[in-house]
């Protein structure tokens, strides 16, 4: 179904798209780029941008890499274990360990960062249970710098691995393993000549997306850092020290860096479609092999297990703890409901949870809007313009939340035509306009994905019964995409309800969410508070994720 | 498509309930002076002015500068209430700030104020040597700027992170402006700040953290302002003592002023005037350890601690300090922080 001629509905979608990526995705690139190439005193060049970087610059750069790689191996060296135990042997109720693993992939960073705090630091629920068993603390602890971070890092990141990891081991013909171990291959060999070739794919894809993620990583390095350097915070000081030149030229390098890794990672993913061949239908089950439960398998999972659920518990036992206490020796507290209430009965305290919720749903319909638009134009509209639509969309998901919220913050900070005239820094609407801008990417995507796997012969049908355009649209094709759309919308709404990096930024007095709230509750020391907005917020996400499959179990089985 | 009537429904929902504007009078805060002293001002305030809504955040003061200056076309903060007067001096240079003279200008001292009534001191704050005096005794803990560089306290030393913190930056910055009056060069006070480094474990990122590893790691020391480490002592209990260093310290003058095109000037007037009225200082001084710079409050209605507090004051250059600060910090940040840790 090409079209030589756009129609006026066509054009109308072309502008929305256009509106949408030259204002709120070029422009304020453009603006970052040009801010980092000015010396500050009003000269213009590239040595400006060089001249901006001193060593310590390039010691973030070390540092920021580093901090990825390391993330990398070792959430891939965990999830790969987990996926691995969980699958090739027999354990108990593997289903309730493996949605277990949503826990960290649903909590936002800033709350992973606050409840290993919680747990971990020195006058951490660890540290206190200990002094309530030994009466006598002797043990110092500690909890900051590169540890710090590489653990919240990990426990974030190594679901993504198992994720990707046991969906590829789902489909390898258990046929190929035997044939392995009928040759006469041991178990360490079968594994690394046979297995784990076939999990590169997978493998090489999450690491992409946690390299990325770690990079533009900002919570635990702003929290954890202390004299550590990494580009992201040195974005933020170099802002805050009142050098926006700096900050801009920084922000640049960065995002370069996270832009060669977005490329790798769509060039890898158009090019990894390898397949296995074999004869009639694969054989899958592995855990037949094994006739009884392993005993060292569950031990290990149900340790793993415990050890993620544990950050959760400290907040939601923290949460009932009455404010201030922490001081005290909390153990002996008694457990209070003020935490939740104060929330829900004063109005300033509520305003976050609102404002939170808010910003979601405006970001969740820019996208829709925008998102929808472009996925349209590109699946169904032959035109040059095509790629192009494709490649500006997706450049968002290359740059990290700090830079969006920086070049926002020099591109609104004045009237301009896209802020509608009028200064948007500081207002309301500039938040859930940071938020559409970083994932209207995934938004694209999943409608992309809806409108591929669509029978144009069923858009054909409505015409030839009469039906017009819009018709056709509301009653055909959004029914059969809108699994696919939901489903991005969703995670557009999750990543949203607890963001920190931009927001942080941007916010202002009346336009505070709940990630600033926890924020400036910890800086008060007020965790009975923080925790309670946190465990609100983590219930939220928790709720979407499980309404959303339902929804979408649901939709899918009604066609 | 029952999901998305609902999603349109809650949307609308939300908005309706948004769009209930509150229209009464209010006034905007920036403040480093913590929570404990900015709500119980907020609520004496409200009491008085039933009519005017406080609102404030809690801020370091370099963050609030960097606020204001990033707000400057739209501005949001009316009162910025607290920031040592090298900050206040560098606003009213770029245009910050608004003049306002308030009714008690002619009862402080000339190096207190802007001469051009931008800005007013409201505080002296002497800084303090501060350690952990559960497991260090205060003859054992550091006395003087030269002891905190001594081997002896490797590793002992935590800071705030000082890019965030007005505090920490006047601090290391007095400390270049002390070498360059004493021996003509700042070379002897950056190599000062590379041995404080060397000896410090970590750089928190918010006070609240840095209170933490004082009070959690064994015969920490850090430096910090006298108010803040005397309230946390008695209101939360941490084992806190202080020394005030033995050649001098660094006293700056935390001000107040009013932000320029702030949209509420009035119920501003009216707050400004109301926290740094003689009453209020005096309660201020009683609750929360804070010095006023008005020197017309006679010694018998302020608190005992005030005349008790020994110290001497280091004899600074502000100006130097407030023109040479962006500076020094950016050498500090690239050519000293965590050195010697790699």
């Amino acid at each position: 179904m090409k079209k030589k001629k756009f129609d006026a509905s066509e054009y109308f979608l072309l502008f929305i798209v256009l509106f949408f990526s030259i204002g709120y995705i070029l422009f304020p690139l453009y603006t970052l780029v040009s801010s980092a190439l000015n010396d500050g005193n009003g000269n213009f060049g590239f040595s400006n941008f060089l001249n901006a970087f001193t060593k310590t610059t390039f010691q973030a750069a070390i540092n920021s890499i580093l901090l990825s790689l390391i993330t990398v191996a070792l959430s891939g060296i965990t999830g790969l274990v987990f996926a691995y135990i969980l699958h090739f042997q027999r354990i108990r109720t593997k289903s309730f360990f493996s949605s277990l693993l949503m826990i960290p992939l649903a909590t936002p960073p800033l709350i992973g960062v606050v409840s290993f705090l919680f747990l971990l630091n020195e006058k951490g629920l660890l540290a206190n249970l200990l002094e309530l068993v030994f009466k006598h603390n002797e043990l110092s602890f500690k909890f900051d710098g590169w540890s710090a971070i590489v653990i919240v890092h990990v426990y974030s990141f190594f679901p993504l691995f198992y994720l990707f990891t046991s969906s590829a081991l789902k489909r390898i013909d258990s046929n190929l393993i035997d044939a392995s171990y009928s040759l006469g291959a041991s178990k360490t060999l079968t594994f690394f000549k046979v297995i784990l070739p076939l999990l590169i794919p997978s493998v090489v894809g999450a690491s992409l997306i946690t390299f990325m993620a770690s990079m533009a990583s900002f919570s635990a390095p702003f929290i954890f850092g202390g004299s550590e350097r990494f580009l992201t915070t040195e974005i933020y000081f170099a802002k805050i020290n009142g050098d926006n030149s700096l900050a801009s030229s920084i922000a640049v390098l960065l995002t370069i860096i996270s832009i060669i890794f977005f490329i790798l990672l769509r060039r890898y993913r158009t090019g990894k479609l390898f397949d296995i061949r074999h004869k009639g239908v694969p054989r899958t089950d592995f855990s037949s092999h094994r006739s009884q439960t392993s005993i060292s398998g569950t031990i290990i999972i149900s340790l793993f297990s415990l050890m993620l659920i544990l950050p959760v518990f400290t907040l939601l036992y923290l949460s009932f703890i009455p404010e201030g206490s922490l001081m005290r020796n909390f153990l002996s507290e008694s457990f209070t409901p003020e935490n939740y209430l104060k929330i829900f009965s004063e109005p300033q305290f509520f305003e976050p949870f609102y404002n939170s919720l808010m910003m979601s749903l405006i970001a969740v319909l820019i996208t829709l809007i925008a998102g929808i638009s472009s996925a349209y134009l590109i699946a169904k509209v032959n035109t040059k313009f095509k790629s192009i639509i494709e490649n500006i969309v997706s450049i968002p998901y290359g740059i990290p939340g700090t830079v969006i919220a920086l070049s926002l913050i020099l591109s609104f900070n004045k009237p301009v035509l896209f802020g509608a005239f009028t200064p948007l820094v500081g207002t309301f609407i500039i938040i859930p306009l940071a938020y559409s801008i970083r994932n209207i990417p995934i938004l694209m995507q999943s409608s992309m994905s809806g409108f591929y796997s669509l029978d144009p012969s069923l858009e054909e049908a409505s015409f030839s019964l009469g039906a017009g355009k819009m018709t056709t649209f509301g009653k055909v094709i959004f029914p059969l995409i809108f699994p696919s759309v939901l489903n991005g919308a969703l995670l557009v709404f999750i990543n949203s309800a607890g963001e920190f990096v931009s927001t942080i930024l941007l916010y202002s007095y009346s336009t505070k969410t709940i990630s600033v709230e926890i924020y400036s509750q910890i800086r008060m020391y007020n965790t009975g508070a923080a925790a309670a907005y946190g465990m609100l917020l983590f219930a939220v996400v928790m709720a979407v994720v499980y309404v959303s499959r339902k929804t979408i179990d649901k939709s899918i089985t009604g066609i | 498509m029952n999901c998305m009537r609902v999603f349109i429904i809650v949307l609308t929902a939300f908005l309706i309930i948004g769009c209930k504007s509150n229209s009464g009078k209010k006034v905007t805060v920036y403040s480093p002076h913590g929570k404990e002293m900015l709500s119980d001002f907020e609520k004496q305030f409200e009491t008085l002015h039933p009519d005017i809504d406080v609102q404030w955040l809690d801020m370091g003061s370099q963050e609030i500068f960097d606020r204001i200056r990033t707000e400057k076309e739209n501005p949001l903060c009316d009162v910025w209430w607290g920031a040592p007067s090298t900050i206040f001096m560098r606003a009213e240079k770029s245009g910050l700030l608004e003049k306002y003279v308030p009714s008690w200008a002619d009862r402080i001292p000339e190096a207190s104020k802007s001469i051009d009534g931008y800005w007013f001191g409201t505080y002296l704050t002497p800084q303090v040597i501060a350690f952990n005096d559960k497991t260090l005794a205060a003859q054992d803990a550091p006395k003087d700027w030269s002891q905190l560089i001594s081997p002896e306290w490797k590793d002992k030393i935590v800071i705030r992170n000082p890019m965030a913190s007005g505090t920490m930056r006047v601090i290391f910055s007095a400390m270049i402006a002390n070498s360059i009056k004493t021996t003509g060069s700042e070379v002897y006070g950056f190599e000062w700040l590379k041995m404080l480094d060397e000896n410090t474990s970590s750089y928190s990122a918010d006070p609240t953290q840095m209170y933490i590893k004082l009070s959690g790691n064994d015969k920490a020391v850090t430096l910090w302002n006298m108010p803040d480490i005397i309230l946390q002592k008695t209101l939360y209990k941490y084992p806190f003592g202080y020394n005030f260093p033995e050649s001098g310290t660094v006293v700056l003058t935390d001000g107040i002023a009013l932000v320029k095109g702030a949209k509420n000037s009035e119920p501003a007037k009216e707050f400004y005037e109301f926290v740094t009225s003689a009453e209020s200082l005096i309660r201020q001084s009683e609750k929360y350890y804070r010095i006023p710079a008005r020197k017309d409050i006679e010694k018998s209605r302020l608190p005992d601690w005030i005349s008790k507090a020994s110290y001497i004051t280091m004899d600074l250059d502000w100006q130097l300090i407030s023109e040479n600060e962006p500076d020094w910090m950016k050498k500090w940040d690239s050519e000293i922080k965590g050195k010697s840790k790699q």
